[in-house]
């Protein structure tokens, strides 16, 4: 993949993904996704948020194992993500770097 | 409670679906299947599943096991490829020459029906484009037609601010004289926006349209001005016999084949009120002829605002037409005026009819699926040669997938070769035969601009690489190693798909040789028909005033060579007068005559009750007509029975013979005799002394020229009146015999390279009975045994029906005549395909059973 650096959405994704607590994979995904989203983004149709989810995994921000399969799935099992405690960077770094930026530009700004 | 997806929603998704993701998609979906259940019904549920999982029919969840073998395996494919293409040299040409001779009359359809979609698609900003038509209602129809009333452009122009351009055109047919040349031409009136909205380029001068200044396009200024330069000459126009003097201003650049319309000659629309009595300012439609009305908007969308406003004029129009209401106006885009012209009546932007292209595709079609059966048959019969290759390759570690790819390759050699020689031949073969049956201009094949051509080269070059290789490369991967080296399973034979496309195509070339058969024979029967007068030994002279008769009577009364003389108001065979005919059981339209005297005599058309105009009782004759059977029959009338003809009384004094006034596509009508005076007649028939027709024409020629230098000299000849009937119906011959030559050829490659393929694998076996006293014919028996039933079936099927299809065809297309079709055509057919096999099989045959048996006998 192409390093570990988040998109907007991928930060999107990842605290969306905080929320759910334990309870993250594709369908809970996606309606947490559909009920918290405060702008439009094409992530809540189905497909997409899986690739999101995937995304996540594959930069090292998620683990993922199958599991918890109940009757609604037709005994099929879940991929329940678990959000990783040290990414390449956390969300509290990824926040700081980005409020460090921030700060910087308001010299110019005022 | 009872849920469940749809099963075969399931099934697709397994079938995609990567095997990893397989699981937790599936998973998920059900769970959202299960959602909506609990919401909003099972039905609802299992109605979007299939919604849900297209959802996941992406890219990154595809199953793709494919691993494309590395680019030397390619190499190598084609190097095998080309090999075997070498050295099968016999079934290698019977697969080019097949494929390509279809390839290229593909080609040459695709053109044809390419320029026709494409007609006057090359103006600037077409979709700009418009003409108007008016919808008129006629009996109770709502017909269209193109013409249009005079003022109807110049009124939108100055109406509309969306009207950037408005153009009338009007064709009218006239002379056109320059030194000692004198032609009838079509003169094109235009106004000046002709050329803003159309494009015309030129060779020299401008566009402006002056007075007396007439635009001519390429061909005519090399037909009256060869060398010269055409530039600043007089020509002279004579319309309605009045002569007009015209300096050429500029001449056109030769024009786009694909232009539905172009000009010989154009001027000024402001010289037609001078010429022919015409306001151009008026709401009146011009009567016989018609006025076209083209405009240009600045939006292609501006036209719906015209449209809602059309009907406000209507009132105005109805007004001064009276006897044409116009209902509504419609607006036809320029691009698809051509291929509309069919559904209006008169067109200037004219298109061919579809239903001759579509005959043309489905042609082309049915050779490209028999050259595509010769190759799947010969591919699939020769495939025992190469099992070993195949399963080593197997074994070694081929799967199945890179063996079909490693056929599709080797195959895309030989349809390369196929599209390239298809191509040369249809520059040099299959291009100049069409142009030299259907005239025209010779088809453009530019392969280095025309970018649709090369799509479509490309496309089918696609196409055929994997229509004729998917199946023998599926049916040869199938085989099993184990098998194939044990030398158990016999290959290529009694395969029931090589025995259906050799069916089908003995049925095809069945078909298309009983087609060509069928056609030149009711041609001859049509040429040899009688047309229920002697139309021989008689020239017919268009006239249009007293003087064309005085010069032509003295002619007549002084000559020789001349046995009778006669004058009519219509010539038999082309279009006659219509007039309304009334009597007690029918009323209906009849083709009127009107004749003198002695014109029934001339024809010698025989009489079957009453007789001819006698001139001794001229005062009676006014009210008495002549009528044929057919008028007699659906009218029943008889002999001195009255006729109401337009409103007026006729006494029917004499009945004659059938006869063919009008061409074999349609029946007999009901037709009228009516006496006229000589003076306003507009033909003058001339009798000669047997085949004195070119003699007379030659003298008449002359004396016209020197009487009306002026005017045109025309004469036609009685006999030829049906040259256009018998030279369309010639072209339909010459497709069909064309098809049936070509499906011939074909098949029977495909027959020749088949039956050798047969014998190879039957070599000992002929061998050891050559050797134990067998004859020659018993062993071409046993082998023409294997095509018994295929050829029955066909023969049989291929008979019944063409049998009921062409009498289905010619009861339409030829209601004027009586077509016997024997069953000459299908024996025909039956003893060439029977030919073809039976010499295919003495020829290998032959060549087997020449050599030696022990070099097919001995084993190393």
């Amino acid at each position: 993949m192409k390093g570990a650096y988040l998109s907007e959405l991928n930060e999107l994704a990842r605290l969306t993904a905080v929320g759910l607590n334990d309870d993250v994979y594709g369908v809970a995904f996606v309606t947490e996704m559909e009920n918290c989203k405060g702008r439009k983004t094409d992530i809540g149709s189905i497909s997409p948020g899986y690739a999101e989810l995937r995304r996540l995994g594959s930069k090292g921000y998620a683990t993922s194992r199958l599991d918890g399969a109940i009757q609604a799935q037709g005994g099929r099992s879940r991929r329940i993500y678990t959000l990783a405690k040290s990414g390449p960077l956390t969300l509290g770094e990824a926040n700081t770097f980005r409020t460090r930026l921030s700060q910087r530009i308001k010299p110019v700004a005022s | 409670m009872n849920w469940s997806p749809p099963s075969w929603a399931d099934r697709f998704l397994r079938w995609f679906c990567k095997s990893q993701y397989l699981e937790e998609i599936q998973g998920d979906l059900h769970e959202i299947f299960y959602n909506k259940t609990k919401d909003r019904g099972l039905r609802y549920a299992r109605t979007t599943y299939l919604l849900d999982v297209l959802k996941f029919f992406r890219w990154s969840n595809f199953n793709l096991k494919i691993n494309p073998p590395p680019i030397i395996m390619f190499q190598s494919y084609l190097k095998t490829g080309l090999r075997n293409f070498i050295r099968n040299k016999v079934t290698s040409a019977i697969n080019v020459v097949g494929l390509a001779t279809s390839i290229s009359i593909g080609i040459a359809v695709y053109l044809i029906i390419d320029k026709q979609l494409r007609l006057d698609e090359f103006h600037p900003e077409v979709e700009k484009i418009f003409t108007v038509q008016s919808v008129i209602a006629w009996e109770g129809q709502q017909e269209t037609w193109a013409k249009t009333p005079q003022m109807l452009g110049q009124v939108l122009l100055e109406d509309f601010p969306q009207v950037e351009y408005a153009a009338r055109v009007r064709v009218k047919s006239s002379l056109v004289r320059y030194k000692e040349m004198l032609f009838a031409e079509p003169l094109t009136f235009v106004d000046q926006d002709y050329f803003e909205i159309f494009d015309f380029p030129l060779i020299a001068g401008s566009h402006r349209l002056g007075l007396n200044q007439v635009i001519i396009s390429r061909n005519t200024a090399l037909k009256y001005f060869k060398d010269e330069d055409p530039l600043g000459k007089t020509l002279r126009i004579i319309v309605n016999e009045q002569p007009h003097l015209f300096q050429v201003s500029a001449v056109a650049q030769k024009f786009p084949q694909t232009a539905s319309f172009d000009f010989d000659f154009a001027v000024s629309i402001d010289h037609l009120p001078a010429m022919v009595p015409t306001d151009l300012t008026s709401w009146r439609n011009v009567n016989d002829e018609a006025l076209f009305t083209f405009i240009k908007l600045n939006e292609p969308q501006s036209i719906e605002g015209i449209k809602s406003k059309m009907s406000t004029y209507l009132e105005e129009i109805n007004n001064a037409n009276t006897d044409w209401p116009i209902e509504s106006f419609r607006f036809e885009p320029l691009s698809t005026a051509a291929e509309n012209s069919q559904f209006t009546r008169s067109c200037y932007a004219c298109g061919s009819t579809p239903q001759v292209l579509v005959m043309f595709a489905f042609i082309s079609l049915l050779l490209f699926a028999s050259a595509c059966f010769n190759y799947i048959n010969i591919a699939v019969a020769s495939s025992g040669k190469r099992l070993k290759e195949i399963a080593l390759r197997k074994v070694i570690g081929s799967t199945r997938r890179q063996v079909i790819l490693q056929f599709l390759v080797e195959n895309t050699v030989m349809t390369f070769v196929a599209v390239a020689t298809g191509l040369v031949l249809a520059k040099a073969l299959i291009l100049p035969g069409v142009q030299s049956i259907f005239g025209g201009e010779l088809l453009e094949m530019n392969l280095l601009q025309d970018f649709r051509l090369i799509r479509f080269i490309v496309g089918s070059f696609i196409f055929i690489s994997i229509c004729s290789g998917a199946y023998p490369a599926w049916y040869i991967s199938s085989f099993e190693p184990n098998v194939i080296f044990r030398g158990r399973e016999r290959f290529g034979r009694k395969n029931w798909l090589t025995k259906l496309f050799l069916t089908t195509q003995f049925f095809l070339t069945f078909s298309a040789i009983t087609a060509g058969f069928v056609f030149t024979q009711a041609n001859e029967q049509q040429k040899e028909q009688p047309w229920g007068y002697n139309p021989d030994d008689i020239l017919v002279v268009p006239i249009s005033r007293p003087a064309h008769y005085e010069v032509l009577n003295q002619y007549a009364r002084q000559s020789s060579d001349i046995s009778r003389y006669c004058t009519s108001g219509a010539q038999i065979g082309r279009l006659a007068k219509s007039e309304v005919a009334e009597t007690l059981a029918e009323k209906s339209t009849v083709d009127a005559f009107y004749v003198d005297e002695s014109f029934l005599e001339l024809m010698e058309l025989p009489f079957v009750a009453g007789s001819g105009f006698d001139p001794d009782q001229t005062a009676n004759l006014k009210k008495s007509v002549l009528i044929n059977e057919t008028l007699a029959k659906v009218f029943q009338t008889q002999l001195y029975d009255e006729i109401t003809l337009n409103n007026e009384d006729f006494t029917v004094i004499g009945i004659t013979q059938d006869f063919h006034h009008r061409d074999f596509f349609e029946p007999i009508k009901p037709a009228v005799f009516k006496l006229s005076n000589k003076e306003s007649a507009r033909y003058f028939s001339l009798k000669t002394l047997p085949n004195g027709v070119d003699k007379v024409n030659a003298e008449i020629a002359a004396l016209w020229k020197k009487e009306f230098p002026d005017e045109l000299y025309v004469s036609r000849v009685q006999a030829y009146v049906f040259d256009r009937f018998f030279s369309q119906s010639g072209m339909l011959i010459d497709v069909m015999n064309f098809t049936a030559v070509v499906a011939i050829l074909i098949s029977g490659m495909g027959l020749f390279g088949l039956i050798s393929l047969l014998i190879v694998t039957r070599m000992k076996e002929l061998s050891i009975r050559n050797v134990l006293g067998c004859t020659r014919k018993e062993s071409a028996m046993l082998i023409v045994r294997q095509f018994y039933w295929m050829i029955g079936i066909s023969i049989v099927l291929g008979s019944i029906a063409n049998y009921k299809a062409f009498e289905l065809l010619f009861d339409q297309v030829f209601q004027g005549s009586e077509i016997h079709l024997g069953l000459t055509p299908y024996v025909f057919a039956t003893a060439i395909i029977l030919g073809t096999l039976v010499l295919a099989v003495f020829y290998h045959l032959k060549q087997l059973l020449s050599s030696n048996p022990m070099v097919n006998l001995r084993t190393e």
